[in-house]
Formats: structure tokens, sequence, C-alpha cells
């Protein structure tokens, strides 16, 4: 058997720049498949309003913004778009318009992050169409279902949303974005025992788990990978005698499932933080974290040979 | 594209309802954390003495005002470089992705050292000069023999590498609580800290120098017999040689380097920059506002100083410190605390004054060996160490780094107490500026060498000054501050170490070991398929 280069990212939340790079690892890291474990749409819009006179004001990033040409409007919205948040031309009446009609909002989130899904994958049909290297992208607990769909009209990105594909040399992988319940109610969040049954309906049909990678968003509860800080029921932070208090908030069902099947693999995101690795028996489990807003495509490198990972490093690229 | 101030309608943006996190250290525990980590209220003590010996003439507070502007620059290029790459581990993260991997290893790994280096000699000093100065002097203001007897003991050799690897070990016990914990300690005990420094200055303004020479005088009489103390020790030190010294710019000048040296350990937050909250708004900030409490601090505790201790005083003993410490009559160190608990005069104060001196000592080897962890940690993380070192507790503590670094200043500490090997070769200045002139190349070539990491930076990293970016001419002056006090170290053993061949190769062998481990560390991840060179390198962003 062969080895197998995996290049494993996540939680991109919309950043067109990271994303660009994501096209690029095969080459750049010399991977056999390259993959993105979830959470690609983005979480803030950028209004840029109309002031009347021609020109166009925006906020962005601390700093406020007048617009006086067309290229100075391209040249933020670019900006913008690479932080991961949506640049959105509009007037003073709009946005009071949105600001009062909570579906309105929704509607326009849900119509910015499938225009962006849409070019990303535009852009990705285009520069990967004789890449060697095979790439996957799947959604996670924060996107929502509308950008399945997109996903599957790509001719060179694979969603492996509730598959069992063979990445190469032998390998499967079996995938999913959804996560237990967050304080958020995020588009993917379900139970437990949902999870539980996902997990259970694909890994019950691979042939070799000694040769298989987990590919969850969500990573397992109570390890290296899934610490954040403890929220109250108002989503504020919860603090202790000892200040800000960390918990454990990633899946039991995830857990379950790794410890009862002991997969070679796991791979993970979601806590963008808690970058790490940990072992869960011979399983082992990564998170790469992320740094989207900055423009960085955070990643680990995977090499595995003879049914053994060989070796893993975090990239910053 | 015009940025403007101010606007006037809301909203400014929307967002929708996802996951997030936080960090740990706020702006006030990253504040407190640098304050720890140049320990003024340690520095504070000795400052007098170590300017009146080495550079006489010097104007104290000319030295405090530009040493305090050009350590403002060296804050400035390491919180902008710390904003615009949150993670730990200081210059290997800035030259690793500035300059060179090879490089920003090298650099940390240099740093480091004297770090090592600088543990195990606190950990000593906070046996053998913290106790020992808190007891014997509480001993002899307040006539009690057995605090003399007991400070005497604690300087010796034997007692102070006992207590001095118990003080290790509490360290090693405190690096492996949680961090919130960890912080917590910090920040609770800078604030006793700095209520002891407090009250040592506030003492100062109480008296007058009447009040002072009468009581210094009637102490030196009955301690060791000297009548006339007061201007006994200035005659004793020109009979040696000392001449009162005429007010000099030439040393001033010459002084600017203690005007920084005052500040080591201003800019430690970035050690541990992954777990500071909301960076672009708390590293900076608190790393300049550790400069202006310093720098407040500083300019009290000296006016009230010199106000009741004089000058003359400070400045004799200062002498006969330096060349002839056998001559000085004063039965302990002559620090600042130690005429404050004169003029106090009782056992609460000089207790109050005791324990903050001791704090300042111990709490400095905690916040040392902190960012230590982390650098190692970092170094592992990216495969350059053993990957075991990054193991942690449960509670995500890095055990094993915190060992390793225990260890070594332990070795180290007990290496300075038995041997003479740090007298012969230990530059600590040296060891360390070398990184920090390094990292001001990190700071100037970002926005050009890193172009896509510049624009993507925090607003107040792209901050520009007439055009050119704020972080190249901190970067510049940076540069300009090291090679200063770099000048000024070999210039002046006294200040930073022994500067002979041995020293030289000593300081060079560490930073070549950087070098070769690097590039062992890279030949042998290769054969297993992890190429160091690629850890942050930019994946082409177009």
């Amino acid at each position: 058997m062969r080895k197998l280069r995996i290049f494993f990212g996540t939680d991109l939340h919309g950043s067109t720049r990271c994303f660009i790079k994501f096209l690029h690892t095969g080459k750049f890291y010399k991977v056999d498949c390259s993959i993105i474990g979830g959470d690609i749409t983005g979480k803030v819009i950028i209004p840029i309003i109309e002031c009347g006179d021609g020109r166009y004001k925006a906020h962005f990033l601390g700093v406020d913004y007048i617009l006086s040409s067309i290229s100075q409007l391209e040249e933020l919205e670019k900006k913008i778009e690479n932080t991961g948040y949506y640049p959105y031309r509009t007037n003073e009446d709009e946005v009071k318009e949105l600001q009062s009609d909570p579906s309105k909002m929704d509607a326009l989130f849900e119509r910015l992050m499938i225009d962006r899904v849409k070019k990303w994958i535009r852009i990705a049909d285009e520069r990967l169409r004789n890449s060697e290297t095979k790439y996957y992208i799947q959604p996670g607990n924060d996107d929502s279902f509308a950008t399945d769909p997109i996903l599957e009209t790509s001719e060179c990105i694979t969603n492996p949303e509730g598959k069992i594909i063979d990445i190469g040399q032998g390998y499967e992988m079996i995938s999913s974005g959804f996560a237990n319940i967050t304080p958020w109610k995020c588009p993917r969040d379900i139970p437990e025992e949902e999870l539980e049954d996902k997990i259970e309906s694909m890994a019950s049909q691979v042939r070799n788990m000694q040769l298989c990678v987990f590919n969850f968003h969500c990573p397992p509860f109570n390890t290296k990978l899934d610490q954040a800080p403890k929220l109250n029921e108002n989503l504020q932070l919860q603090l202790g005698l000892s200040g800000q208090e960390m918990v454990s908030v990633g899946s039991v069902a995830v857990r379950k499932k790794i410890e009862e099947y002991q997969p070679l693999l796991g791979l993970h995101g979601h806590i963008h933080e808690s970058k790490g690795v940990d072992k869960i028996g011979r399983t082992l489990c990564v998170n790469p974290g992320s740094e989207y807003s900055e423009g960085i495509l955070k990643g680990c490198i995977i090499q595995l040979k003879e049914g053994k990972v060989e070796s893993y490093y975090f990239v910053s690229g | 594209m015009e940025e403007v101030r101010k606007m006037e309608e809301e909203p400014k943006f929307f967002v929708r309802r996802t996951s997030g996190l936080v960090r740990e250290f706020g702006l006030f525990d990253t504040f407190a954390f640098n304050v720890l980590g140049y320990a003024v209220g340690l520095v504070v003590m000795v400052t007098p003495l170590f300017v009146g010996g080495l550079f006489p003439g010097a104007n104290i507070y000319l030295m405090l005002i530009i040493g305090s502007i050009l350590t403002a620059f060296n804050g400035i290029t390491y919180g902008l470089l710390s904003t615009a790459m949150p993670r730990s581990g200081g210059e290997y993260i800035y030259n690793g992705r500035v300059l060179h991997p090879a490089i920003g290893f090298m650099s940390n790994w240099g740093f480091s050292w004297s770090q090592f280096l600088g543990i195990g000699i606190y950990a000593a000093w906070t046996t053998n000069y913290a106790l020992s100065t808190a007891l014997t002097t509480l001993g002899y203001i307040t006539n009690n023999p057995t605090a003399i007897r007991w400070g005497e003991l604690v300087a010796t050799k034997v007692v102070t590498w006992g207590l001095g690897t118990i003080f290790l070990l509490s360290v090693a016990l405190l690096l492996l609580v949680p961090t919130r914990w960890l912080r917590k300690f910090l920040s609770s005990g800078f604030i006793i800290a700095t209520i002891g420094s407090a009250a040592t200055a506030v003492v100062f303004f109480m008296h007058s120098k009447e009040d002072f020479v009468a009581i210094f005088n009637d102490f030196m009489l009955k301690a060791k017999g000297l009548p006339d103390a007061y201007n006994s020790i200035i005659k004793i030190a020109i009979d040696l040689g000392y001449t009162v010294p005429k007010p000099s710019i030439v040393m001033t000048i010459l002084s600017l380097s203690i005007g920084y040296w005052m500040y080591i350990g201003l800019t430690y937050s970035v050690y541990i920059g992954a777990e500071v909250k909301e960076p672009s708004k708390v590293q900076t900030p608190a790393i300049l506002l550790s400069l202006l409490f310093g720098f407040i601090f500083y300019a009290l505790s000296f006016v009230g100083y010199y106000r009741v201790v004089g000058g003359e005083l400070n400045d004799a003993l200062g002498f006969l410190n330096l060349n002839h410490p056998e001559a000085n009559p004063i039965p302990v160190p002559p620090v600042m605390g130690f005429f404050s608990g004169l003029l106090a005069g009782n056992v609460p104060m000089n207790v109050i004054i005791g324990v903050s001196f001791f704090l300042w000592h111990y709490l400095l080897l905690v916040v040392m060996s902190t960012f230590c962890v982390r650098n190692i940690f970092a170094w592992s993380f990216d495969r350059i160490m053993p990957a075991k070192l990054t193991a942690v507790t449960r509670y995500g503590s890095p055990w094993a780094a915190a060992i390793t670094v225990v260890v070594l200043a332990w070795t180290l500490m007990t290496l300075w107490l038995f041997t003479p090997y740090f007298t012969y070769v230990v530059n600590y200045i040296v060891i360390f500026s070398i990184a920090f002139w390094i990292t001001s190349w990190a700071a100037i070539l970002l926005p050009y060498r890193r172009k896509e990491l510049f624009e993507a930076a925090p607003e107040i990293v792209r901050k520009k000054v007439f055009g050119v970016p704020l972080i190249v001419i901190a970067g510049i002056l940076n540069m300009f501050l090291f090679t200063l006090v770099l000048i000024s170290s070999f210039m002046l053993p006294a200040f930073s170490g022994p500067v002979g061949l041995g020293a030289t190769l000593f300081v060079v062998g560490i930073y070549l070991s950087g070098i070769i481990i690097y590039y062992i560390a890279y030949a042998y991840r290769k054969t297993k398929g992890i190429d160091l060179n690629m850890l942050y390198k930019e994946l082409p962003p177009e």
C-alpha cells in the first residue's frame, strides 16, 4: 500500500482569500487529497451605504470609509470579501428595513452566502480541471442547507457529507458537518442521538476501519480539541472565581463512535482556537484551528503509510 | 479612498448567530504580566545605586525620560508584531514568518536561553538577595537578632540552593494549573507587590532629609558604632578614590542602556500572544500602559528617594558597592527598601516592604517560566523539537515543556551557585539583545515581504506616519535602541556581564546551536514527509 498525503483545513467562514489558497494546496503541499471540514459561509454583512451624492460610506475593521469612485468601492469590497465578510451595496432606507425585519435580513444573508459559494465553485471548476489532487468540501454546522446543492454542481470538488468515499490507496473517509446543539442554534445543530445515528449509518458500511478517516466537523467531547468558554443563557461569557471558565463543547456522539470504531484518523474543526491534536485509543484526532479573518489558511498535513499515521504537522498558509 | 474617524449613522455591520470564541488574558492581566516581567518593584530598589556607581554625574531623570521613549519603540515593535501575528512564541513566529523559519527559531532559541539562565539566577536571588535582604533589614531595623541570623543563613550557598530548588518546584506546580488560575495568581500577586512598593515610596514623602540623616546616623551608631554615618560614608568613599561627580551629559548618554534595562520584560506578553484576548485592542495598549506605569512609578520613587536620602550618599554608596564593597559599613544591601524601612521604623511596614521585594523576584520567576514553556511548546508543535514536549494535562497545561524549563533552570542555578562558569561566560543582556535586534528586521520588512499579512492585519498595525508604516519606524528605532544596548554591553561589563572571548563564544555558540538544531530537525522531518520550511510559507492568494 502506497502512502497518502492529506491536507485538512476548516472553518473558512466566507474568506475568499482562504478559499483561493485552498485551491493551491494540492501543488503547494504536494498532497493527494485536500479537504475542508465545514463552516464555509460568513457571519457578517458590511453595508456599503449610498450617500446620495455618488459616494458611499462603510465601516470595516474599525475604520469608517467614504468611497468616491467605483475603483475605491471595488477595492474595499475585495478587502471585505477576503476577510470572510459580505459587502452589500445598499441605501439608508433598506438598512432601516433590514434592521426592522429579521426575515429580510435572513433572506439577504442566504442570498449573499449562496452567491459566494457559487462564485467559489465557478473558480474551483476553472482552476482544478487538470488537478491530480482530489478536493473535498463539506458544509459545517454554521452553513445553510442551501449550500449543499451548489457544492453538488461542482465538477472538481466533492461534497463528502453523509458519504463513504474512497480517498485513494485503499483509505476510506466518512464525513459529517453536523454538530451537537450549540447555544447559537445553527442550521446543522442536531441532538447527540441524531448525530450518533448519522455516524453509525456511515461507519457500519466502512470496509476496513483500520484504514478509515472520520471527517467530522465537530470534535469529540472532552479532548484538547473542544475547549471553549462557558456561556450563560444570554450567550455571555461565564466568569467564575478563577476568571473565564472553559468547558468541553465537543460531541459525545463523535467521541463514542471514535472509541467504538477506532478509525485511523479523526479530522475536526468547529472550535477555531482549540488547534491541537489528541488521541482516543489508536485514533489520532486533529483540529488545525482557523484564522480565516486574517486571510491565513491554517491546516494540518497528514501522511498515511501502511495503515498508520506516519507523520502530521500544522501549517499556516 | 478616504478614511474618516466619525460616522453618524448606525448600524455599521450586521451579524448572524454563529459560534465564537475568546482567550484568557485581558487588558489588566496582560498589563500586570508585563510589569511583573520587568519587576518594577525590584528594579526601582537598585537603580539609583547602580546609576550612582556606574555613571556618576548622570542625570537619572533625563535617563529615565529618554530611556522610556526609546523603550516605547521596543514596545510598539513587539506589540504590533504580536497584533499582526497573535500567536505564542514571540520572535519565533515573527522572524520565522517574515524572515526565515531558521532565523525565527534561532532568535527565539537564543532569547529563551537568556531566560533559562535568568530563571536559574533569579531562583537563587529570590533567596540569597530578596529573602536575605528582607530578613536582615527587618532584623537590624527592629533589633531582632533571630531575623538577622536567618537572613545570613539563607544567603549561604547550600541554603540558597535548597530554597531555590523549592521555589522552582513551586513554579513547576503553578505551570501545571489551568491557565486561568495561573493568570489569577499573577494578577493578585501583582497587586500585593505593587502595594508594597507604593508604600516603600510613600514613606519617603512623609519624611524630610533632616529626619533621614538623624534616623540613619542613630541606626548606624547602634548597629556599627559609626558616628555621623551620613558624612562618614561619603568620606570613606572619597578616601578610596571617589570624587563627587559633576553633572555630565556624556554619563547621561551612556546611562541610557540602564534606561532600557529598567524595562527588560516589558514585552513578555507577546510570548503568550495566543492567550491574549482581542490582541488588536490589548497587546500594544497593555505594553504601552506597562511602560507608562513604570515611568510614573520610577519617577515618583526617585523623586522621593533623592529628596530624602540625597544623591551624595547614594553615589558614594554606589561607588563603594561597585569598587570596594568590603568598605561599605552598612550591614545590609543599601537598596531603597532598606532606607524606606529605616524611616518607617516599625515591623508591619518592614514586613510589607520585605514581602513586596520577595514577591517581585518570585513572580518574575513565574512569568519567565510561563513564556519559556510557551516558546518550547511552539517549537515542538511545529516539530522542530520532539512532539512529546507538547504533552498537556487534561486541563491543557503543557506539563512536558514545564518540567523541561524547570529542570534546565535548576541545572543552571546549581552551576551558577557552585561553579565560576557564569562569571566567565554569561552575558545575559547581550544574549537576549541579539534576538531583539534581529526582530527589528521583521518589523521593518513585514509590510514588504509579507504584504498580504500586513494588509490583513488590524488597523493599528497598518497605521502610517507621514506615509511610512508605523511598524517600520518602530522597527528602525528598535534597532537603534538595541545597537546602543549591545555597544553598552560590550563597553560596560559591570552592566551586562563578562565580555571576553569565552563570553563571546558562549553567545555565538547559543545562536549557532539554534541554526544547527533547526537544520538537523529539518533534515530528519523531511524523511517523514514534513517540510519545516513550509510551516508558515504563504499559499498564493490569487
